[in-house]
Order: C-alpha cells, then sequence, then structure tokens
C-alpha cells in the first residue's frame, strides 16, 4: 500500500534509455530454466549442499557405530550364575 | 494499453511451445509494465526487480494462457499489480508516490472540485483513506489512462462493475474532501 502526497516538482519518469538497462531477456530465459529445470535433471550428488549434507549422514552413521561398538567392548559380559 | 500488435496471438502461441520465443513480447511490453511499476513503487532498481519477476511469472505461466477476449497485455498487468501488492504486503512497507497537477488535474475535475494547489493536496490526502482495493482503481483510470474495458479486464471484473466500483470511490473521495476541508477552517 503506498500514501500519496502532492508534489509539484514531481521528477520526470525514467527515459527509454534508463529503462533499456535493465531489460536483459538473456537473464529471464536463464532464471526461467532455473525456475522450471527440476531438481533430478542433475544428480543429487553433483549438487555442493546436497553433497555436503550427504557426506555428514554418512560420517555421522560412522560415528554412531564406531561408538556403539566400543560401549559393547567396554560392558561387561554377562557372568552366568551356577544355580 | 491496447494491444497494436496484429499477431500477438501468434506470438503468444510460438512463446507456448518454446520459451525462448517470449523476446518480442518481452520486447515490446518491458517499458509499459517497467513504468507501471515505477509509479506504484518510485524506486528504480526496486522496479526493475519487480518488473523481472512479473515477466518470470509470465514466461512460467504462459503455457496455461488461454485466449479469452481479454488482451495479453491485461494478463500481463494483472501479474504486475499482484507483484507490486505482494511486495509490499511481505515487507510491510509503503513507498511515499508523488501526484503532480498533471496527475491529479482530471481526478479533481471528476470529484467536482476546481484546480487549485490546496484541493490537490487534500485530494492527495483523501486518496491515502481509502483501502488498497479502491486506490487501484484510481490508480488504473486516471493515473495510467485505461479505458473502463482494460480496467475491468486487469481487476477481473465487468465493464460495468468496473465503472460501478469507481463511482462509489469517486463519492467517497468527493465526501472525505468536504470533511477535511471543514476540518481544516
Amino acid at each position: 500500500m503506498s500514501k500519496y502526497k502532492f508534489d509539484k516538482n514531481k521528477k520526470p519518469l525514467p527515459d527509454d534509455a534508463e529503462i533499456s538497462k535493465y531489460k536483459d531477456f538473456g537473464k529471464l530465459v536463464h532464471n526461467y530454466q532455473r525456475a522450471t529445470k527440476p531438481l533430478y535433471h542433475k544428480p543429487l550428488y553433483k549438487q555442493p549442499k546436497v553433497f555436503i549434507f550427504l557426506v555428514m549422514i554418512v560420517l555421522l552413521a560412522l560415528l554412531i557405530t564406531h561408538f556403539s561398538d566400543k560401549e559393547k567392548e567396554q560392558t561387561p559380559a554377562p557372568v552366568e550364575q551356577k544355580p | 494499453m491496447q494491444s497494436n500488435q496484429p499477431n500477438e496471438k501468434e506470438l503468444i502461441i510460438a512463446a507456448q511451445s518454446n520459451p525462448e520465443r517470449f523476446a518480442p513480447l518481452y520486447d515490446h511490453w518491458y517499458k509499459p509494465v517497467f513504468l507501471f511499476i515505477f509509479k506504484r513503487v518510485n524506486d528504480k532498481e526496486l522496479t526493475a526487480d519487480i518488473t523481472s519477476q512479473v515477466f518470470l511469472k509470465a514466461l512460467v505461466a504462459i503455457k496455461s494462457y488461454k485466449f479469452k477476449g481479454a488482451p495479453f497485455s491485461a494478463w500481463l498487468f494483472r501479474i504486475a499489480v499482484n507483484e507490486v501488492n505482494m511486495y509490499f504486503r511481505k515487507n510491510n512497507k509503503h513507498a511515499t508516490l508523488p501526484l503532480d497537477e498533471h496527475d491529479l488535474r482530471q481526478l479533481t475535475e471528476e470529484v467536482g472540485e476546481s484546480e487549485t494547489e490546496e484541493n490537490y493536496s487534500l485530494l492527495a490526502d483523501a486518496l491515502n483513506d481509502l483501502p488498497e482495493e479502491q486506490t487501484q482503481l484510481i490508480e488504473l483510470r486516471f493515473f495510467d489512462k485505461n479505458s473502463f474495458l482494460d480496467m475491468a479486464h486487469i481487476l477481473g471484473l465487468t465493464e460495468a462493475g468496473t465503472k460501478m466500483k469507481l463511482y462509489r470511490v469517486l463519492e467517497k473521495l468527493k465526501n472525505s474532501i468536504t470533511l477535511k476541508r471543514l476540518r481544516k477552517q
């Protein structure tokens, strides 16, 4: 929502040259391709963010396995009690 | 705002099958859309950003564009109106838009006031009290100089409905100006 005010000395509208500076059809097509290209067209592992995320998951899984193995080793085996 | 291009339909059909062929439509309508948005935001960089969003949305949606008798420009300007409104709502901002005698002359006449600087200021103040939907009608008619039919196409209303709504807004403006003048005295 905009507010209006009366201003006798209103600046003129931008001219053709100024407007043309912003015109870029190549950029529009590029943005269109980015907006419409489905994710799966590029393998997930080739996208840096997704790649880092996958590496983090693998590392986390390795760490969890490593520590749970260590815990198992440290816990004494239950001694069988003779009746 | 009516399109003068004889082959606009062919251009649209071509763009629907290949986005690269949207270029002639982009070239033709870039300046009118830019100025339409600039009049509402009064900032060149912001206008350029919103204009590129408008054309991106138009290019994405052109495949589903249907020829219903309304000009292509009306469809494009409707996207522009929505983008500008969305920008202000999302950012919780407002722009201060200057209006000069040229902008206000016809509107002043329409509300039955004489063309004085005091009346122009009163009118600009009165416009600020209107809700968004009603200001939009004034903008389209008096600042963008659209016909009622073009306004109807942009707003998705009938021509008669648009006239009726605008008439009510003008009545409201008349009353608002009278009240403001009384308060000043």
